[in-house]
């Protein structure tokens, strides 16, 4: 069990834009931390600089208390779970449980016991003399995550490996991934796309983007305090609406003019340009002229429990969800109610604002 | 059988049959013109000897043998006259002696004076004697085929039409079958083209050639015959020119034009001093062989017209049945099988046939042996110690193998491009290089002259060649490993000779094999390297030299064939050992 953190990591190919820029984190020893972004941010190179499979540009990576940027993969007793077509194919499922320690050396009935235990607690036990080719994706995934296990790893990373699953094998596999992690306590940083997989395993979350750190919480603050406009737009299906506008201060409150929309926010002095944002759920449907403006419904998304209605505002897209099955069509002219207290604000550079 | 492969069969069976029936008049319409030739030769041939023979006018009863021998030599020999000639007197041949005698039936067939007859492949024609009515014998004249300029147009067109009409036939009613029609139609049409043209020309051919030859012979009788009263000569030259005419020529000669613009078969002028001139004229030619042409022509394109009334006719859509899918399996693998039967099962059998006779390359094949060739070669105690020099020598392989695997992973952990073309550059040496290399320097380098050094030379050349060879193989063998194996591997800790033993041996298991059978495969029928290093010393001696020393300067083919079948027979065994024993090791795994 060790703490792992990078010192201001930065990697780049070539003289390409960096893909990680001055990336600093912290994973306290035990933790299970999610990492978070869309695809293309960053966060599978962040995986493999902490693996020592990418040497980054600049910057340390350490491991319990030591810094081990120079050293090789295999020294830094960390292990892997890739997303997929990771398992050794010429070797059965008690080949690749026991890779590791084979190449550790350990001597053969040792190794076939713990090949037994580890396949035994991940239910693999029925497998055992079977080839990758022939197991389903869930069940190589599974004995991936053996393969990572078995040989007692400080640091457990995981590259997306629930990417190919389909739904409940997901879930399962998820729920399977944040037991075992507690039952051994290993540190674990688990790189996903998936917003419900990081709320389901991690009690916190980074948010990478663009090679960096956006923010770095527990899931409930970064969904309910986004530190900017890109977490808020990323976190959520679909995310924030984030409309840009002119705020003005007169007395006592705060307005902002955003294209037709008047929008009153709980800023106590603040002039100028800014952009608020609002979640899909904390904007309603209310009769025409009753809300902070009127707007066309370009569209509606129903889907059962709620339904999303697009909305255009003389030019500006909101969306909003609304419970059940609204009777609103599309063309029709409504109002948009925005719950005061939901209303995030953010300055012209995307900073949370209060 | 469902409706719409009834149509395709019938498809099939059309273009197959017209393509047939194409081929077969163009074929025919050169044979008959070949024909043609020869009886009109023979006929003309039968004139002249009986006209340039002087003795069988004058004995009453019989022929004068030895004036006819002379002539019939001579007429062999003519200058100018290239035609197969045989002259019988009676029953008996006279230019090739030992030839057998002429068949009775052959003789009771030609009736004096008679047109010539086409028996058994020639053109036979009675020979006149000197009494009338009865023939002296016989003059036959075989056709000889020119090698023909359109045969192997004609043949290759064949082949590509019949697939195209087979393909067509098997595509009918579907979309891609308008296409194979379309192909089928372009490959009929040139192969039409093309026969009818070959029917022309030889026609054309075998009339000028007749023309040419007759104008010879013509000539030459002429100088025999009195020139006076000239009317006279023509009457008496006239048999000569057989189904032709011979004429006084009366528009005083061919003219500079006439002369430069006649062609091969237009008539020619023949010259007997002064101003007289003869006129030779072939007879016009034949209908039935027009018709050939015409039906040469289009009998392909009738297939054609054929399969696209078939094709309105299909009208049931049906997908693919079993026999026309098995046909199509067949029809795929037929080049391949071409190619085994002709170029490994054939030359087996031969290889069989000929070491179970007594065969000598001078002599030919005598008598029946059995296993005395074999029982021969393997008592010779020669014999092992050449297949243990090969034994040896093959040795090299897993060396190489085992080198080119070490510089590809090697290479892999530095790939830059220049490693890489060093490693690949061996192979494009051609040995003849090497043995330039080997004949001007290495070999009077005393280190490389001590007994059985050149065998540790050819080995040491073929280990480098080989290596060339593998490395590439290798190559791509790395390449198909996802890299993410390799990165698991890393992070599992296995580096070295441990990731070479768990992952990277095991998934290159297969490239190894391969290249382990197929080098010794090659390994072991070194020839060139034996022939460069050994220079005929026996030390550089191994199975591939023995057997062609055997054979073709020992010259018995026998006991080459039987070291062969040898040699292939232990080959095989090697490689089902190593089949099995692999099978084995991959069900164990």
């Amino acid at each position: 069990m060790s703490a792992v953190a990078l010192r201001g990591v930065t990697k780049a190919f070539g003289s390409a834009a960096p893909i990680l820029n001055q990336v600093t984190l912290d994973v306290a020893a035990g933790e299970l931390l999610a990492l978070l972004g869309p695809s293309g941010s960053g966060k599978s190179t962040l995986l493999r600089c902490l693996a020592g499979l990418e040497q980054p540009t600049s910057g340390d990576v350490v491991i319990g208390d030591e810094v081990v940027t120079h050293r090789a993969p295999a020294a830094r007793h960390v292990a892997m779970v890739f997303q997929r077509q990771a398992l050794y194919p010429h070797l059965t499922v008690r080949g690749n449980l026991g890779f590791p320690l084979e190449v550790a050396g350990l001597p053969h009935a040792q190794m076939a016991r713990r090949v037994l235990t580890m396949a035994d607690r991940l239910g693999l036990d029925r497998l055992l003399d079977r080839r990758p080719g022939t197991l389903s994706v869930g069940e190589r995934q599974r004995v991936a995550l053996g393969r990572a296990l078995i040989r007692e790893p400080r640091v457990l990373l995981l590259d997306e490996p629930l990417a190919h699953l389909d739904g409940e094998s997901r879930a399962e596999l998820a729920h399977e991934i944040a037991r075992w992690q507690a039952e051994l306590g290993v540190t674990t940083v688990h790189v996903t796309q998936d917003l419900t997989e990081a709320f389901t395993l991690a009690r916190r979350i980074a948010v990478l983007e663009g090679g960096r750190i956006h923010q770095t919480g527990a899931p409930r603050e970064i969904y309910e305090a986004p530190a900017d406009v890109q977490v808020a737009r990323l976190l959520g299906r679909p995310g924030m609406n984030v409309l840009a506008g002119t705020a003005r201060h007169e007395k006592r409150t705060t307005e902002v003019e955003c294209g037709p929309l008047r929008v009153p926010v709980p800023l106590r002095e603040y002039d100028g340009r800014i952009q608020i944002g609002i979640r899909p759920e904390h904007v309603s449907i209310v009769p025409q002229g009753a809300g902070v403006g009127d707007a066309v419904v370009r569209l509606t998304e129903p889907s059962g429990a709620d339904t999303l209605v697009h909305l255009d505002a003389g030019g500006l897209r909101v969306t909003a969800r609304i419970p059940g099955l609204p009777p609103i069509a599309a063309g029709v002219i409504v109002g948009l109610g925005f719950d005061p207290a939901q209303i995030h604000c953010f300055d012209s550079s995307g900073i949370r604002l209060g | 059988m469902t409706r719409l492969n009834a149509f395709r069969w019938a498809g099939a069976a059309v273009a197959t049959l017209t393509l047939a029936g194409a081929f077969a008049a163009a074929l025919g319409t050169r044979r008959f013109a070949e024909r043609r030739y020869a009886e009109r030769t023979a006929a003309s041939a039968a004139a002249y000897l009986a006209l340039a023979t002087p003795g069988t006018r004058g004995t009453p009863e019989e022929a004068d043998a030895g004036e006819l021998l002379g002539r019939a030599r001579a007429l062999s020999a003519l200058p100018g006259w290239t035609a197969d000639l045989e002259v019988y007197l009676g029953t008996a041949p006279l230019i090739r002696g030992t030839d057998p005698p002429l068949a009775l039936a052959t003789v009771a067939a030609l009736a004096p004076g008679s047109a010539p007859r086409w028996i058994d492949g020639a053109a036979f024609a009675p020979l006149t004697g000197p009494v009338p009515g009865r023939s002296a014998g016989a003059v036959r004249i075989r056709p000889r085929a020119a090698s023909d300029p359109f045969e192997p147009w004609l043949t290759g067109l064949l082949g590509l039409t019949a697939c195209a009409g087979l393909a067509a036939a098997a595509h009918l009613h579907r979309r891609r079958g308008t296409w194979w029609l379309g192909a089928y139609a372009a490959g009929a049409l040139a192969f039409g083209g093309v026969a009818a043209g070959a029917a022309v020309t030889g026609m054309r051919a075998a009339t000028a050639r007749w023309l040419r030859e007759t104008a010879v012979l013509v000539q030459e009788a002429g100088s025999r015959v009195p020139r006076a009263p000239w009317a006279g000569v023509v009457t008496t030259l006239r048999p000569i020119a057989a189904d032709g005419r011979l004429a006084v020529d009366t528009t005083g000669g061919p003219g500079e034009e006439g002369a430069a613009s006649a062609g091969p078969t237009a008539p020619r002028f023949l010259w007997f001093g002064a101003d007289r001139w003869l006129t030779l004229e072939a007879a016009p030619e034949d209908w039935a062989a027009a018709a050939r042409d015409g039906v040469a022509g289009t009998a392909a394109l009738a297939g054609v017209l054929a399969l696209l009334a078939l094709s309105w006719g299909a009208t049931d859509r049906v997908p693919p049945g079993q026999t026309e899918q098995t046909l199509s399996a067949w029809s795929l693998l037929a080049p391949a099988g071409a190619h085994l039967a002709t170029l490994t099962v054939a030359p087996l059998v031969v290889l069989g046939y000929v070491a179970v006779h007594h065969w000598e390359r001078i002599g030919g094949p005598a008598e029946y042996v059995g296993w005395g060739n074999l029982v021969a070669v393997a008592l010779r105690p020669d014999t092992w110690a050449v297949l243990g020099r090969t034994a040896l020598f093959a040795l090299h392989v897993p060396v190489a193998v085992a080198v080119a695997l070490a510089l590809a992973l090697g290479s892999r952990a530095a790939p830059t491009l220049l490693i890489r073309a060093l490693l690949v550059v061996p192979p494009f040496v051609s040995l003849t290089a090497f043995a330039v290399v080997w004949r001007l320097g290495l070999a009077a380098w005393s280190p490389l002259q001590g007994p059985g050094a050149s065998l540790w030379v050819a080995a040491g050349a073929a280990t480098v060649l080989q290596i060339g060879y593998q490395v590439p193989v290798f190559l791509a063998g790395l390449d198909r490993i996802p890299v993410v194996l390799w990165e698991a591997a890393a992070l599992d800790g296995a580096r070295g000779w441990s990731r070479f033993r768990l992952l990277t041996g095991p998934l290159l298991a297969p490239v190894i094999r391969c290249a382990l059978i197929t080098g010794l495969a090659l390994g072991v029928q070194v020839f060139t390297l034996g022939y460069v290093t050994g220079q005929g010393r026996p030390d550089g001696d191994f199975v591939a030299g023995r057997i062609v020393r055997l054979g073709w300067v020992d010259g018995r083919l026998d006991l080459a064939a039987s070291l062969s079948l040898l040699f292939l027979v232990l080959v095989l065994a090697l490689v089902l050992l190593q089949v099995r024993l692999w099978r084995r090791e991959t069900d164990a795994a």
